[in-house]
């Protein structure tokens, strides 16, 4: 296992490889190229979607077989090739629609394009960690690119709180984990996943030490999750940061942690799965239920989509905590759904322009579905497939999640679960009445380019023809989830 | 028989039409007359096709033109279609009521004609569906797939208080239904399979089967609406524009009781009986209480309202009488009152579009100026009293008799509710059509015009068909029902 060998082996790392190499030769770009400051920044966003490309590409081609590299500190299986795909792909989709808002914010600083792609180095780090340290290495690139970015807008006062409040609060959690793995640690002697699931838990020798630390590890993970009660930063930073950085926060960061968590639970932790049930499933079921009642009275949009992802992983906390086949396939599906939801309502969020301002009141949407149509037609199927409105992707999702809770023999949880539901069904509804229901105020007709208005198109059509093909995917995703469970 | 899939296509091609009418583009007038015609013609195809299917049905017993597309394999989840001889007179009634409804809108919808087509066509496809689905889960997203266009139809076309009766409607069933999906993904767990002639004759445990029950019964019993359930049709009623209350009195009501015959009474037979007396003990309350309340009420479309949670008090008395007088009673009645109750609103309808006003209060006196009016409205208030010769008598007869098998009382309180329901019309018909012409604007009212008329004519007919020759309908649905009580019997007794 220690030969020189597996050292050499670095081709299982060629995507992180890639991309680091990438960047160090964006960032004397970015430092040293002249020309219009304008000029420059497109230039870089376009760069910066190459990189990723060019990531996603080596990925894809490279083996997707279950190894380990690096002495077992790195693992690639199918699963973290799907999840790293899914960023990718989200963060491109993201880069693309940020366009509009930056050129509207005049948010073109050469940084921002590259510290979304450190932070998905980041990620693509944790995805492949098979260890406590190398995941706290990809977990640090990410949050500290994230902390940034959040307070790029230097001259908002809200940005800057926003930055700064989601880095104290991200370093407290950071000690958490690192606090956690050392107990961790000095229990077992080791950081490995791939040795934790080897017995070196007993789940017949529970110590308080390990309950301990295992509660650290989660809530560290859940903090960066935004679950419930550690959610208090996230509608803050949601509204504060920039709308095309909200955008960034809502999708990607979550699938990495999410997949992040599915390793760390099922495999290091698989053998305690008696401590960390009770606590994954009430931390879960408290989130759906802050989400959805935060979300009631919210009066602008990027705090309610704040509240919704907080209610959204609740449902993929439920999923993951019955530690079964069929909850790994259901909160596999729902991070997918959720992200094609949400892809789709920040392109919707993004695009709503008036005079050159930004619009992020829910009050100011009345009456588009008479201007805008198309746009209102989008959202409103977004909405209700959120909503968990048959026959759209979202009701899918989470007839799964339920489905899987059922199975297990939680009958009770998946009725409280599903009163969530339909309370978090009113503040989406309440959209679609302001733009439905009530009258237009003063006509505008938004303006986007047409990339944008592609990408809202393929979400809505993927969220509302999602019935038709559910059978392919759902089997890709067992396919997928028996990567780490057989 | 047919090869061809033709639920598949009555559930289709209302859809295709709304996708073609969004593609109608031009100035506006020549949108709003494209898109009527679209609209109209695509139901009415849908309207042949369904009575193909009358023609074309078999009375025998069990589900026929069925059709099967595996949609989730894992679970055992399929596109599956089928209809009985219940089923099929639904889904005759959902096509015939749309045209009507699209023709009652010819005028009184002026704004965004559009959507509005769009979203009685998208409702026809859901209605089909519902009542064709063969599939738990199908059911249920067709059923809940429903309240989406009905949400917006009385939201955007509604009356002042629209948005408030709109979420009233929505929140309320939402929250009825998702009990029902816990119960689906129990029952389809428990059981292995979706499909729901496979879970007719699956035996659930008794404990099982009074957990699930109430699951079941709270999602129907607002759909129906029984009382205490019944608060947001009032509401809904009022708020919604003439044609969205035909469709929600004469459809989607008809989807709860059609849920107690379709999945409560034989898939859970030892909690339906268990569970027997608080649906009777329900519907007397629902009778009697809703008609004294109709009886007070200044509102023409609220009184209708709740004549039609007091009509459909006998449709679940008749279900849970387990007989077959019974069962053929409550299924009657929910044909007659799917037209009465439509015919109803419609009538309203075409007061409000002439004097912009619901008030009982500001009517009266109207016979001398509108007389084919006064005659049609007097046809549907003596089908709603129940007067032999129409539809209403012969449902309310069946359950009559049902119920008197039962339990006497049951049978008195019954009867009960027809003297009021009687007391309620009468009082109606007498505030509103006669008396001296008091209000001023009601001297420039006009009658009746031909496209009004060739409204009312159809369902004129279907009443009196109904009421003079049941037979005709209930030889379709008579082997089901047998078999859906043997059925029973059988269970119960082991």
């Amino acid at each position: 296992m220690n030969s020189i060998l597996n050292i050499l082996d670095i081709s299982i790392a060629f995507p992180e490889i890639f991309l680091s190499l990438w960047l160090l030769i964006l960032i004397p770009l970015g430092v040293y190229s002249g020309g219009s400051k304008l000029n420059r920044q497109s230039y870089f966003s376009i760069f910066s979607i190459f990189g990723l490309l060019g990531t996603l590409l080596i990925l894809l081609m490279g083996d997707h077989r279950a190894s380990l590299g690096f002495y077992d500190l790195v693992v690639t299986d199918r699963l973290v090739v799907y999840l790293k795909s899914l960023i990718l792909f989200s963060a491109i989709i993201v880069l693309i629609i940020s366009e509009k808002y930056r050129s509207i914010e005049n948010l073109y600083i050469f940084e921002y394009p590259l510290l979304i792609l450190f932070s998905i180095l980041g990620m693509l780090v944790m995805l492949s960690s098979n260890d406590f340290i190398t995941l706290y290495l990809g977990l640090e690139l990410q949050s500290l690119s994230l902390y940034v970015l959040a307070s790029t807008k230097k001259d908002s006062l809200k940005s800057s709180e926003a930055g700064l409040k989601y880095f104290i609060l991200g370093a407290l959690a950071s000690g958490f984990f690192l606090f956690g793995v050392s107990l961790l640690f000095g229990i077992t002697g080791t950081t490995s996943f791939t040795l934790l699931s080897f017995n070196y838990l007993n789940p017949n020798e529970i110590s308080l030490l390990l309950i301990f630390s295992v509660v650290l590890i989660i809530s560290s993970m859940a903090f960066k999750l935004s679950i419930a009660p550690f959610h208090m930063w996230t509608p803050d930073v949601y509204e504060g940061a920039p709308t095309s950085i909200t955008a960034f926060f809502a999708i990607v960061p979550k699938i990495a942690a999410i997949g992040v968590l599915m390793r760390i639970l099922y495999i290091a932790l698989g053998d305690v799965h008696t401590i960390w049930f009770q606590l994954v499933f009430a931390l879960g079921l408290l989130s759906i239920f802050v989400g959805a009642f935060g979300a009631l009275f919210q009066k602008n949009i990027k705090r309610l989509m704040a509240y919704s992802a907080i209610s959204n992983v609740g449902y993929i906390f439920l999923a993951l905590s019955l530690g079964s086949q069929l909850g790994l396939e259901a909160s596999l599906i729902y991070i997918t759904v959720y992200s094609i939801s949400a892809i789709g309502v920040f392109t919707f969020i993004l695009s709503m322009e008036k005079d050159k301002i930004m619009l992020d009141n829910i009050s100011s949407f009345a009456g588009l579905s008479k201007s805008n149509p198309f746009y209102s037609v989008c959202l409103a199927i977004l909405l209700l497939s959120m909503a968990g409105l048959p026959p759209l992707a979202g009701f899918i999702a989470k007839f799964y999640v339920f489905k899987a809770v059922v199975v297990s023999g939680y009958i009770w949880v998946a009725v409280i679960g599903i009163i969530g539901s339909v309370i978090s069904a009113y503040y989406y509804l309440n959209i679609i009445k302001v733009m439905y229901l009530e009258e237009l105020e003063e006509s505008f007709v938004i303006e986007s380019k047409a990339s944008m208005k592609i990408i809202l198109f393929l979400s809505t059509l993927f969220i509302l023809t999602f019935i038709v093909f559910a059978d392919s995917f759902i089997s890709f995703m067992t396919y997928i989830s028996r990567a780490i469970i057989l | 028989m047919t090869s061809w899939p033709i639920l598949s296509l009555m559930i289709f091609i209302p859809l295709f039409g709304a996708f073609f009418i969004s593609l109608i583009d031009g100035d506006e007038r020549t949108i709003i007359k494209n898109t009527k015609m679209v609209a109209m013609w695509t139901s009415l195809v849908v309207f042949i096709l369904a009575v193909f299917v009358w023609i074309n049905f078999p009375n025998s017993d069990g589900f026929h033109f069925i059709e099967e597309v595996s949609l989730f394999s894992a679970i055992g989840v399929s596109y599956r279609l089928g209809i009985d001889g219940i089923s099929m007179l639904f889904v005759v009634l959902s096509a015939f009521l749309v045209p009507i409804c699209i023709l009652a809108s010819w005028k009184s919808i002026k704004t965004r004609v559009k959507e509005y087509m769009i979203l009685f066509l998208l409702l026809e496809t859901l209605m089909i569906g519902t009542f064709c689905a063969l599939d738990l889960l199908l059911f249920y997203i067709f059923f809940e797939a429903l309240l989406i266009p009905m949400f917006l139809i009385i939201g955007i076309w509604g009356g002042p208080r629209r948005i408030y009766a709109a979420f009233k409607f929505f929140l309320y069933t939402l929250a009825g239904s998702v009990l029902f999906l816990i119960a689906i993904i129990i029952m389809g767990y428990t059981s292995g399979t979706f499909d729901i002639r496979e879970l007719i004759t699956y035996n659930f445990s008794y404990q099982l089967q009074l957990l699930l029950w109430p699951a079941l019964f709270a999602s129907f019993a607002v759909k129906t609406p029984m009382w205490p359930f019944h608060t947001w049709l009032p509401d809904a009623h009022v708020e919604a524009p003439t044609a969205g209350s035909v469709i929600l009195a004469g459809v989607l009501l008809k989807v709860g009781g059609y849920g107690f015959i379709r999945f409560s009474i034989p898939m859970l037979p030892n909690a339906s009986e268990f569970y027997a007396p608080l649906v009777f003990v329900l519907g007397v309350i629902a009778i009697i209480y809703a008609s004294l309340v109709a009886l007070m009420q200044t509102d023409m479309k609220k009184l209708i309202a709740y004549s039609s949670v007091a009509h459909m008090g006998y449709v679940t008395i008749g279900l849970f009488s387990f007989r077959q007088e019974g069962i053929d009673g409550a299924i009657i009645q929910m044909l007659s009152h799917g037209l009465v109750s439509a015919a109803l609103f419609l009538c309203i309808g075409v007061l409000y579009d002439r004097m912009h006003t619901r008030m009982i209060a500001d009517y009266g006196g109207i016979v001398s100026k509108m007389p084919k009016f006064a005659l049609i409205f007097m046809i549907f208030t003596l089908a709603s009293i129940g007067l032999p010769g129409t539809s209403g008598f012969v449902g309310e007869v069946l359950v009559l008799i049902a119920a008197y098998q039962v339990n006497g009382y049951l049978a008195f309180a019954t009867g009960l509710g027809m003297v009021l329901g009687a007391a309620y019309m009468l009082w109606l018909y007498k505030r509103v059509v006669f008396g001296e012409l008091e209000n001023i604007n009601l001297k420039e009212i006009s009658d009746l015009d031909k496209r009004e008329l060739v409204i009312f004519i159809p369902i004129i007919i279907g009443v009196f068909w109904l009421g003079i020759y049941p037979e005709s309908f209930s030889i379709e649905f008579r082997e089901s029902v047998l078999s859906l009580i043997n059925a029973f019997n059988n269970r119960i007794i082991n």
